[in-house]
């Protein structure tokens, strides 16, 4: 890795310990990892190996059970609630693998709600959702709800949700996991497009051709990881 | 601010949207609301409509005028003169009336009323009789006809001969002519009360009805008549009397009622510190009684209502409850999206106060049909009590924030990353 790169994330040490009363779960176990600007990183690992926990703690969903998380110079894992809502409004753009669109609005409200969390006055919001929805060329289908559109286009319309606010950082936990190769292979094609224009992206998968699309390919095998390369 | 007018924007959706998912659910909830409100609207309605009428009524007579009663007329009206079983409360006589007459200075005119509301006295002309009750048998001085509003359409009024010789002339309502003599004039014609005959000497103007009651099915007689005739022996204190008196001016009806106390205490000898044994009230005070009887009344609707908008509110609790688990995973998209807490809760708690606030219109809008068509029922003009609108859209903003707060709490705690997981 280049180390000209500018660091925006540090995870030092982090555990998550889920204590279940007879079982404790390390679905982390002491992971240390820092992501810099513009980095195109998959992630791969078995099933309950702790890929989607490393996100959700990433993606400021979660807090570690030990350890320190830095966002840029922000310490994550000390924050409340509603910091830990701004960082995730603010500096964070999320795909998750089941879409997670509003079902009640359509695709260009489902594009605004970040926005709304921001504050931003309706025009504003307005002009810039119909620019992320452009970006991934549904801009003829800004008035359609979600059971209205392809599993493909949904999956469009949530990266234009997570681009919608210019985060630092793009989180997708198998975004393509539900998609036929078709479309799956589109959203792939889309995640290089964001890349290139200078996006940092982060991605689970598990399939080894789509990770090898990324430039930076982190194993994780229970709880730690067992290779980044 | 800008959250502000969104959430109201996406409340107002969401309300709309939910109330066309779950119509029934949703109507069912609504329905406590609504008859909480309604009721409330429309007795508020109907009441207004009667407060108009007394007001309109009072505001017609002389303002410079009281009265000397047994009770309370309002009293009397609404609940029967038992005399509330405290005291014996004399009955105002003749012979009182008399003694007054002569000991006022600041009273300038005086007259001594009994009425028959309604009567059940025979009224015939010939083989002729008057089929329904009498609504109003009185005798009295001709001021009555001025202080009661009634105008004369022919004929003459009571003149003080007809008090000095108990003549037995009589006054009768336009009701009386049109089922009595239907094609001539009454005025100058007999007509029989209990089958003593009376020369008719006036008919009134047609006045229609008042609290239901038709105000021209009346006869009206001179006092020293009705005494004489229908007193029964010994009259003279026999009768309950209700005294009218007028004092010069609206400045002297202070001093004139009380020198009308302290000499009606004296005829009565009533020892100091006494109460009177008599009521004594101005129109002014008359008004404030029937003020006090509507807000008895008032009192009593609100506490009927605040029962049915408790049970309501519960509704609302049950219904907001039942829209969180249904949305457990929206709240947790949200939040992944930034939504802080005070979001989710401000989101719910709007939801919560719109969806009562809709109840609250559908009932307003039943109450004030309701209570106007009872209003138009009993020949008032219909009325809208904008107060109690007004207050009914508070109570129920109210209701969605005390009944909303504690789903939009529990909303707002929830974590984002268990609420997406939730089907
Ligand atoms: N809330 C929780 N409570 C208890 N254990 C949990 C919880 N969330 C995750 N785990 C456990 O943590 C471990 C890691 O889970 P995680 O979801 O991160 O796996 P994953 O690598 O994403 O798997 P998959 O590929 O199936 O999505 C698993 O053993 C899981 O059972
Ligand atoms: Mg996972």
């Amino acid at each position: 890795m280049a180390k000209s790169k500018k660091e925006i994330i540090s995870i030092q040490s982090v555990s998550k310990i889920y204590n279940l009363g007879e079982t404790v779960v390390k679905a982390l176990d002491n992971v240390s990892l820092s992501i810099y600007d513009n980095d195109y990183i998959s992630i791969m690992g078995p099933s309950g190996s702790g890929k989607s926990t490393l996100m959700n703690i990433i993606g400021c969903l979660d807090v570690p059970t030990k350890g320190k998380y830095k966002f840029k110079d922000e310490l994550i894992s000390e924050m409340d609630d509603n910091q830990l809502a701004n960082i995730r409004n603010e500096k964070i753009g999320f795909v998750f693998q089941t879409f997670n669109l509003l079902p009640k609005l359509n695709a260009m409200q489902n594009v605004e709600v970040p926005l709304i969390y921001s504050s931003l006055g309706r025009k504003e919001r307005i002009e810039r959702a119909e620019e992320a929805l452009h970006i991934v060329g549904l801009q003829d289908r800004m008035t359609h709800k979600p059971n209205e559109l392809s599993g493909g286009q949904r999956q469009r319309v949530a990266i234009a949700r997570a681009l919608v606010n210019k985060p630092s950082i793009i989180l997708a936990d198998e975004p393509t996991g539900n998609l036929d190769s078709k479309s799956g292979n589109e959203i792939l094609k889309f995640f290089a497009k964001l890349h290139k224009d200078g996006n940092t992206i982060i991605m689970v998968t598990h399939e080894e051709s789509v990770a090898k699309l990324s430039k930076r390919r982190i194993d994780i095998f229970d709880g730690k990881i067992a290779r980044d390369e | 601010m800008n959250r502000i007018i969104n959430y109201l924007v996406d409340a107002i959706g969401g309300v709309l949207f939910y109330f066309g998912q779950t119509k029934l659910r949703t109507a069912l909830t609504l329905m406590g609301i609504t008859v909480g409100v309604s009721s409330i609207i429309a007795i508020m309605t109907v009441l207004e409509t009667f407060e108009q009428s007394t007001e309109s009524l009072v505001a017609d007579m002389k303002t410079n005028i009281f009265y000397i009663t047994k009770d309370n007329p309002v009293q009397v009206q609404f609940g029967n003169d038992a005399g509330w079983g405290k005291r014996k409360i004399p009955r105002i006589t003749w012979d009182e009336y008399e003694q007054l007459k002569r000991n006022l200075t600041l009273v300038t005119n005086m007259a001594a009323t009994t009425t028959e509301e309604p009567s059940d006295r025979t009224i015939s002309v010939g083989k002729e009789e008057l089929k329904s009750r009498l609504s109003s048998f009185w005798g009295s001085d001709g001021d009555v006809l001025s202080v009661s509003k009634y105008d004369i359409l022919d004929g003459r009024n009571i003149q003080d001969v007809d008090i000095e010789n108990a003549s037995r002339v009589a006054i009768v309502g336009y009701y009386i002519k049109e089922q009595l003599f239907p094609y001539s004039n009454p005025v100058g014609q007999n007509i029989e009360i209990d089958n003593i005959p009376f020369e008719i000497i006036a008919l009134t103007e047609p006045k229609g009805e008042l609290l239901g009651q038709n105000m021209d099915s009346m006869i009206g007689i001179p006092i020293s008549t009705y005494l004489k005739y229908y007193g029964g022996k010994g009259w003279r204190g026999r009768p309950d009397l209700q005294l009218i008196l007028e004092a010069e001016s609206m400045d002297t009806l202070e001093d004139a009622t009380d020198e009308a106390i302290g000499v009606f205490r004296a005829i009565r000898k009533i020892p100091p510190g006494e109460p009177n044994n008599f009521y004594i009230a101005t129109n002014d005070q008359l008004m404030d009684t029937f003020g006090s009887f509507t807000s008895s009344i008032k009192i009593f609707v609100g506490l009927v209502a605040g029962i049915s908008l408790i049970v309501a509110g519960i509704g609302i609790a049950n219904i907001m409850l039942v829209s969180l688990t249904e949305r457990i995973k929206e709240i947790g998209i949200r939040k992944a999206l930034g939504a802080r807490r005070v979001d989710i809760f401000l989101q719910f708690l709007i939801e919560a106060i719109l969806i009562s606030i809709l109840g609250g219109i559908v009932g307003i809008i039943l109450g004030l049909s309701f209570g106007n068509v009872v209003a138009t029922f009993l020949e008032q003009n219909p009325v809208i009590p904008y107060e109690w609108v007004f207050y009914s859209l508070q109570i129920c903003a109210s209701m969605g924030i005390i009944f909303g707060l504690y789903p939009a709490i529990k909303a707002s705690k929830l974590n984002p990353i268990d609420s997406m997981r939730y089907d």
